[in-house]
């Protein structure tokens, strides 16, 4: 039993929260030579709902905190990740070849236990309680009102404070919003858990949870502890004020498992896949850097909980240690107060970072694995291909210059593979990198959408019709998608701008707009005149488009003909000027008429091919479910064909009913023949598109082929992944 | 004394109402209001003339060219007037209600990018020299937004980040307009430089007299609320150098973010002489705009324009 510290007693530092970022925080410190008091509500030792496992950087942290024995203990994993990528096929794969080797199993109530132990040993002290409130007396004191178990009142006073309690923090001040994620991995949690012998691989998957007539968003694992052993866990995330987490016991989870519903109606049966399968879901959730002048917050409590590849635990140690040392520099006058902030930040990005890179790395892969395409042995330039690539996988541009593409092009082509050095550089010039990350999130991945396939469509045209594909084809491709990204942008300004919350976000999505339009315009500056004379009336008409969208939203009276205008307007303009510009740029102006024709029927089918993508699929790059584009009111296409067939529809069709009907609406647009419609629209462009082609030289016609085949295959690629329409 | 001759004024006038009469829509969408309201909003036309002052240091001041250089400058402005109000919620400007008050957050911000649009369209035609001035222009103004962005209800704001912020925001379009017209009449190129400097210096001073306007004249004056930047979260100048005298002004900020005591932030202006400081402030770049302007021949346009805007300013916050 350690001394509780008295009423009004200072202490160096006030950890709340016992769990592993709170331990490995306490411990450091009090290791440190520190006055540590941690307060916990729970007694010990108390189970905490969550994954077992840790990445080998944080294994090295334990290892400094003189916990050598837990981590020669731990089990090495080998990890495997449940991917469902592009909405096709479903791989499974390891985790081994994207460099995640090691992971190491270690259950966290050992660790958790370990570390507090190993705390108390050093000095730290543990109070049972709860904080109630705390005031932060800027960078000097940090007061804390803690309620103990005997209903005591005890204030300490303390000259730093850590917090972490965890992902529903009451000290945050600003919460993680709910993470909503689309349909989890049931059917191959049954299987796994069902094989005889489960080998030493872990599951981990996010999902919404439905559990006694309510939804959760949460994510769950299944990890292999020993030999018997499996740790089954589920942890979801609610709204501000509810319970923590949820555990269920494995028994009741299997059982839950079997029984649930959602199994076969969401996937109906599953397609060839051996052993293990489930959904990946990208988690780009923008989480808080929360952090004040004399609180940390590390952990959960910091937002450094990771779904996704199941970092929270390592992310959890890491912030308590990196989290601690800092405070102690800070504590002995060698560091600034800001250092602080500065770690807390860095964590975050590092994490957020590194998951998008890998997630990217394998996105990649899959695609080159992909069949929905029919890419082996295609023709055309090696440039070319890797741009269609990127406009299927959607995201290449997230660390260009980590991949071996510019290399591997370089061997080849040193011209070309400059080129993407720039085209790299420009984009990194675009997005801002002190942002607020999760908006530079939001932005890298907007950028990724909106411009590849343009891009490509103007290099094909460009490497059609004899030219190099040039770093000055390139910024002009770039310039064009910032076109596309501009109006995206705008169409993101949330329409309540006068209420002062949002005004923030509008006004960095409006300045974010401005920043593209003016990186294209320094693009074009380089250009002829006349192109940018050019894009200027491009963007005239992608700025009609993408106003007329947002006059129709919720007009469920709204035309085929409106959708065609506006898809005419934005995605059609865009890709003709794309063609034009692409074969101007390579000194061919007599076919300009084809290739304007050609880029603007590509444009259109491609846009249909898209919407019925973002649907009835989802979006992998944006982490949207199936039907989230309706979130806004734009009705596209198969919705409208939908409504033509079934006009009850439209009473779902509403702002306020969207959160409950969103899943409803895509089915019911499923039962009909919207899909197969939108299809056939889609396909009828890409054969306009075609036939401009006829006219061209075959050899060019030969590459610019691919784009309106790559329009059909995406809608392919949804017909082939929803379920067959009941009449 | 006018600045400039009266009659390009009104050319540029008439330039202005031609964008209206001679727009014709693609299609009928709210858009179009929006655009116009925009383009209707009037104004002094400060860096419309700017240009017309700065040609002056060319053998051809009176070029056409010249003329749509400054067309091109006053439809940057109103781009970025539409967008400004998004970004601060503005929903008065000059005496009416702002664009995205009137049009809604959309219309506004896909109007003032059609008129940037409509800049860019008329730029080319003006050559290569004019776009990468306004592209580059347009690429600093946002950067400067940014800047003023990130550092919002930041009580421990400093001066050199204000100037940082008014040099990209403001003064960017003083630059534009300055070097527009110098390139467009075939200015040397130290002339060019020299105009772009005054140019900056005045826009920043432009920048202070803004700000001061905003704490110290009434609505009817401004044409918008007072004391709306404090209320955003925006500390000017005068605030910033208050802030750096009265700690009670940091506390009092600190406390309360959106519903500030304005009368006792203005007590606490006049007592730190924080007003006087920043008008100060305010000559002494005016002094160093004229030194630019006195290093080329032609400069008494120049000087007379720096002349003009003070005392308008002055007489808006007397």
């Amino acid at each position: 039993m350690t001394p509780i510290p008295m009423n009004g007693e200072l202490v160096d530092v006030v950890v709340v929260g016992a769990g592993p970022a709170g331990a490995a925080a306490a411990l450091a410190l009090a290791r440190r030579g520190h006055d540590v008091v941690i307060v916990e509500v729970n007694e010990a030792p108390y189970d905490k709902p969550c994954d077992d496992v840790v990445r080998i950087e944080a294994a090295n942290t334990l290892r400094r905190l003189g916990l050598e024995e837990v981590v020669t203990r731990a089990i090495a994993l080998e990890s495997l990740r449940v991917d469902h990528v592009a909405r096709g096929p479903f791989i499974r794969r390891s985790l081994a070849h994207c460099g995640d080797a090691g992971r190491i199993c270690i259950p966290s109530r050992h660790l958790v236990e370990a570390l507090r132990r190993h705390a108390l040993k050093c000095g730290a002290r543990i109070v049972t309680g709860r904080v109630e409130d705390w005031v932060d007396l800027h960078a000097e004191r940090v007061c804390a009102n803690v309620r103990g178990a005997d209903d005591r009142l005890v204030r300490i006073e303390a000259k730093r404070l850590v917090a972490a309690d965890g992902a529903r923090s009451s000290m945050r001040r600003v919460v993680v919003p709910a993470i909503e994620r689309g349909h989890g991995g049931w059917h191959s949690a049954r299987r796994y858990l069902h094989s005889p012998s489960p080998p030493a691989r872990e599951l981990y998957w996010a999902f919404p949870l439905t559990y006694r007539g309510a939804t959760f968003a949460g994510h769950l694992w299944v990890t292999p502890v020993g030999p018997d052993t499996l740790n089954v866990g589920v942890r979801y995330f609610q709204e501000r004020g509810c319970a923590a987490s949820l555990a269920i016991e494995p028994d009741d989870l299997l059982d839950y498992l079997v029984q649930g519903q959602l199994v076969s109606a969401r996937f109906g049966e599953l397609r060839g896949i051996s052993n293990v399968c489930a959904e990946f879901q990208p988690f780009t959730s923008p989480l808080s850097e929360a952090c004040a002048d004399s609180v940390a917050f590390v952990g959960d409590a910091a937002g450094l909980a990771d779904p996704l590849l199941g970092t929270g635990l390592t992310a959890a140690l890491l912030s308590g240690s990196e989290v601690a040392r800092e405070i102690d520099g800070l504590l002995r006058h060698e560091r600034p107060v800001s250092r602080i902030a500065a770690v807390s930040h860095t964590l975050r990005r590092g994490i957020d970072c590194s998951l998008l890179v890998r997630e990217h790395e394998q996105l990649a892969d899959e695609a080159m694995a992909l069949e929905a395409v029919p890419r082996a042995g295609v023709p055309g330039h090696p440039l070319l291909r890797r741009l269609i690539d990127m406009a299927i996988v959607g995201r290449e541009r997230f660390s260009i210059a980590e991949t071996p593409v510019a290399q591997e092009l370089g061997d080849g082509n040193l011209g070309i593979a400059t080129a993407f050095v720039d085209f790299d550089r420009f984009a990194r010039e675009f997005v801002w990198t002190d942002f607020p990350f999760s908006f530079e999130l939001t932005m890298r991945i907007l950028c990724a959408q909106a411009g590849p396939t343009c891009a490509a469509v103007l290099l094909g045209s460009n490497i059609a019709m004899g030219g190099s594909g040039d770093a000055i084809a390139l910024s002009a491709a770039l310039a064009g998608e910032m076109l596309g990204v501009a109006s995206s942008l705008q169409a993101c300004v949330s329409p309540a701008a006068s209420a002062g919350a949002t005004s923030l976000g509008n006004g960095l999505a409006t300045l974010m707009a401005d920043h593209a339009l003016s990186c294209h315009l320094r693009a074009t500056s380089k250009l002829k005149p006349l192109d940018a004379g050019n894009f200027a009336r491009v963007s005239f008409a992608a700025q009609d488009g993408a106003m007329l969208e947002i006059d129709d939203a919720w007009r469920t009276a709204r035309s085929p003909k409106r959708y065609l205008a506006a898809a005419f307007d934005t995605e059609g303009a865009l890709h003709e000027h794309a063609a034009s510009l692409g074969a101007r740029l390579a000194g061919e102006e007599s076919n300009s008429d084809e290739l304007r024709e050609f880029g603007r029927n590509v444009g259109v089918a491609l846009r249909i091919a898209n919407d019925v993508f973002e649907l009835l699929a989802g979006d992998a790059v944006l982490g949207t479910d199936p039907g989230d584009c309706l979130r806004h009111g734009n009705l596209s296409l198969p919705v409208i064909y939908a409504l033509e067939r079934d006009p009850r529809l439209a009473d779902l069709l509403a702002p306020h009913l969207f959160a409950q009907s969103r899943e409803m609406i895509v089915d019911r647009i499923r039962n009909t023949d919207a899909v197969s419609r939108c299809v056939a629209e889609c396909e009828h462009y890409a054969y306009s598109s075609r036939a401009a082609l006829e006219r061209l030289d075959p050899e060019a016609a030969n590459v610019l082929e691919l784009f309106p085949r790559l329009a059909v295959a995406r809608c392919a690629e949804v017909v082939l992944s929803t379920p067959p329409h009941r009449p | 004394m006018p600045i400039a001759d009266d009659s390009k004024r009104r050319a540029l006038k008439d330039l202005l109402a031609g964008e209206i009469t001679e727009f014709s829509p693609r299609r009928e969408t709210s858009l179009n209001g929006a655009y116009c309201h925009l383009l209707s909003t009037g104004g002094r036309q400060w860096r419309g003339r700017l240009c017309f002052a700065a040609a002056l240091q060319g053998p051809h001041p009176d070029s056409p060219n010249v003329l749509q250089g400054a067309l091109v400058v006053e439809l940057l402005h109103l781009a970025t007037l539409a967008h400004d109000d998004l970004i601060d919620t503005g929903t008065m400007r000059r005496g009416a209600p702002s664009v995205s008050a009137a049009h809604g957050p959309h219309a506004a911000g896909f109007a003032g990018s059609r008129l940037f649009g409509r800049a860019v369209e008329l730029a080319s035609e003006l050559g290569n020299d004019a776009l990468a001035l306004l592209a580059e222009a347009a690429t600093n103004m946002c950067a400067g937004g940014m800047l003023e962005l990130r550092g919002l209800h930041d009580v421990d704001r400093t001066s050199e980040n204000y100037f940082a912020v008014a040099e990209g925001k403001t003064a960017s379009a003083f630059v534009l307009a300055a070097g527009l017209g110098a390139r467009l009449a075939g200015a040397p190129d130290a002339a060019l430089a020299a105009v772009r400097g005054f140019g900056r210096d005045l826009g920043v001073a432009y920048q202070i007299w803004d700000d001061l306007i905003d704490l110290l004249a009434d609505t009817e004056v401004s044409g918008k609320p007072r004391f709306s930047d404090v209320r955003n979260g925006v500390y000017t100048l005068p605030t910033v150098y208050a802030i750096e005298e009265s700690p009670e002004l940091r506390e009092l900020l600190l406390r309360r973010r959106s519903n500030i005591d304005t009368g006792r932030l203005f007590e606490i202006l006049q007592e730190t002489g924080a007003i006087e400081r920043a008008r100060a402030k305010g000559n002494e770049l005016c002094d160093c705009a004229n030194v630019h302007a006195r290093s080329m021949p032609n400069c008494e346009e120049l000087t007379l324009f720096v002349q003009e805007a003070r005392q308008r300013h002055m007489a808006a916050i007397a």
